[in-house]
């Protein structure tokens, strides 16, 4: 699974989700804010997935604050495709 | 011959600026917002020479690469890295030349990754340098975090001094295969990354017009109808302090001729040698349609 199918396939079945809500970050999914996060953390669950949240530590560098993130833990392998 | 992807150290340039605030730019770990704006910029159609003139007249090269990733962590270890073919041959023979070549050429001792000049595009008589090309703002960034020794990089495809290696290169049925020696002196490490296979891309590109023209794919990192294939064997037994890692996924304990294909496009990868013996590995590169059995993801044996 790639971050793209990933990011279209939460747009189009979480409603109220936009873009700008969370982005990737080395693997990561980073949410700006956690009610966000765990509305997708909920999402992600339900389908078995298994999730870790975890807080953040927000960088001077970085243009916006975030609040959650979260990443799967033990995916299953892909097809050959 | 002196071309466009023969850059020289001065012509460094940093006078394009597609991001207006500098600030962001080059500091770990890198803005999520910055990333998925490049990111974005990165999906939008280009041809494979529009795409590598991109990539390589950018100014901030390392922040495309970091963004270039699509990679989710979790990822199943079958889905980084995975063992395609066991090549049986004479390894202490290849070991030895190598080893051999190291020694005239003092690739232990005189260890240092720095700025050079792009060389392995076009045909050459006597490899001079043993520094990989870096794009400048890469190697800047990783100076900047003290990763000043990588690894030395021998030539095998362009020269006539490997044909023992060059025999290996012939069992993977590339189309525009490019073999190196990744020669990782004691200390040498080179920090994570993904990459764009840009030296066997850009010698396709300066060759072959369908491949220059072709539609690049931003998600499989080349022209559409082809995949490339980085495949990566050690010539020597794992000894103990080597490491290559990818993502959260470690190999180690390895043998020589386990070939090794992986996805260089977007797991992050790294190596480091923290034991006390040089690290030979074996860098096989090439195109290949959706019929290679590389594509199908078997598995083959191979006796030389």
């Amino acid at each position: 699974m790639k971050y793209i199918e990933l990011k279209t396939s939460l747009l189009s079945h979480i409603k109220d989700l936009k873009p700008n809500d969370f982005y990737l970050l080395e693997g990561k999914l980073i949410f700006k804010s956690k009610d966000t996060a765990d509305i997708v953390k909920n999402y992600l669950q339900d389908k078995d997935y298994k999730i870790v949240q975890t807080s953040v530590r927000n960088w001077e560098h970085w243009q916006s604050k975030y609040e959650s993130i979260l990443y799967f833990k033990d995916l299953q392998k892909e097809s050959n495709e | 011959m002196q071309t466009k992807y023969k850059r020289k150290i001065d012509s460094k340039d940093l006078s394009q600026n597609r991001y207006k605030n500098m600030d962001h730019l080059h500091i770990h770990p890198y803005d999520p917002e910055l990333l998925e704006t490049v990111r974005n910029d990165l999906l939008k159609p280009r041809t494979c020479r529009e795409l590598m003139d991109w990539v390589d007249s950018h100014p901030h090269y390392d922040v495309i690469a970091e963004a270039s990733s699509q990679y989710i962590r979790g990822t199943h270890q079958d889905d980084c890295f995975w063992q395609v073919a066991q090549i049986d041959t004479d390894w202490h023979h290849i070991n030895r030349i190598i080893t051999e070549y190291a020694e005239e050429h003092d690739l232990d001792k005189n260890f240092k990754t720095d700025y050079i000049d792009e060389w392995r595009v076009y045909d050459m008589e006597k490899q001079k340098n043993y520094s990989p090309f870096r794009h400048n703002s890469e190697l800047d960034n990783q100076h900047k975090h003290g990763f000043d020794k990588h690894y030395q990089l021998i030539e095998v495809t362009l020269t006539d001094r490997f044909p023992e290696i060059k025999a290996i290169e012939k069992v993977f049925e590339f189309e525009w295969a490019k073999t190196d020696i990744n020669y990782q002196p004691t200390s040498g490490a080179f920090p994570r990354h993904v990459d764009f296979l840009s030296t066997l891309i850009k010698r396709a590109i300066e060759h072959d017009p369908k491949i220059a023209n072709a539609q690049y794919d931003p998600i499989t990192k080349g022209p559409v109808g082809w995949q490339m294939k980085r495949i990566i064997m050690p010539a020597e037994s794992w000894y103990p302090g080597q490491m290559l890692s990818f993502e959260e996924h470690i190999w180690s304990n390895w043998e020589p001729g386990q070939a090794i294909d992986f996805s260089w496009q977007h797991c992050r990868h790294a190596t480091a040698n923290s034991g006390y013996n040089a690290r030979p590995l074996i860098k096989v590169q090439g195109l290949i349609r959706d019929d290679h059995w590389l594509a199908k993801k078997e598995y083959k044996k191979f006796t030389i």
